[in-house]
């Protein structure tokens, strides 16, 4: 996923900017929240299930810790769009648009399969967030693919 | 919306990689404005104008015209 996130930023630097070299740093830099939101999401879940004795207000807090990080994400996100020229912001915010409803229809799909008893064997116990994490960005690559495809 | 950008940036002997740095905006973007496939905000196409110092309707014409 966080590949796949590399890749993402590597191809809109050298689409926008065709003269700048892909840049590692700037990549770390723009998904730094990225990688925390993760690295919080993970470890949250370890310290909840060391920890079951804790109050629910406290476990609750810490289950939703890697939203703070998922927000800044965002806000970097919408920042670095900002920054982009006219073309590429209508072209990742096109993507960012297939992505969004995609998911949407993805996660309605599976609950609609499970509300008639239809369970996927791999998925037994429904999407959870890193599937709808996977989808978002599967589909942000189709749809940034697809709409740049028009302007060219 | 058709232009005679292509004219314009050839007539001068630029690159799509100049124009894009005289506008500030991608190579993509400039590309896609030549060839039609998108109509670029009314601020960039005053900037392209401003580029070539010609008015707005010497570069850009309306379909329906």
């Amino acid at each position: 996923m966080l590949y796949i996130a590399c890749e993402m930023n590597k191809t809109t630097i050298e689409s926008v900017q065709p003269g700048r070299n892909y840049s590692f740093r700037a990549d770390m830099k723009l998904n730094a929240w990225a990688f925390a939101a993760v690295a919080m999401a993970f470890a949250s879940r370890i310290v909840i299930r060391h920890h079951p004795d804790w109050g629910m207000w406290l476990r609750a807090a810490v289950a939703l810790s890697p939203m703070l990080p998922g927000f800044l994400y965002v806000r970097t996100i919408a920042r670095w769009i900002r920054g982009m020229d006219e073309l590429q912001q209508r072209i990742q915010l096109g993507a960012c648009l297939f992505a969004t409803t995609g998911t949407i229809f993805v996660v309605l799909a599976y609950n609609l399969l499970v509300a008639q008893g239809i369970y996927l064997a791999r998925l037994p116990h429904g999407l959870d967030w890193e599937d709808t994490f996977a989808s978002v960005i599967f589909l942000y690559i189709l749809g940034s693919a697809i709409i740049n495809r028009r302007y060219r | 919306m058709k232009n005679k950008l292509r004219e314009l940036r050839a007539g001068r002997e630029w690159s799509q990689s100049d124009l894009a740095e005289k506008l500030g905006v991608s190579r993509q973007t400039v590309n896609a404005i030549e060839t039609e496939k998108y109509d670029p905000s009314l601020p960039l196409a005053f900037k392209v104008a401003r580029v070539f110092k010609l008015k707005i309707e010497d570069v850009f014409e309306s379909n329906g015209n």
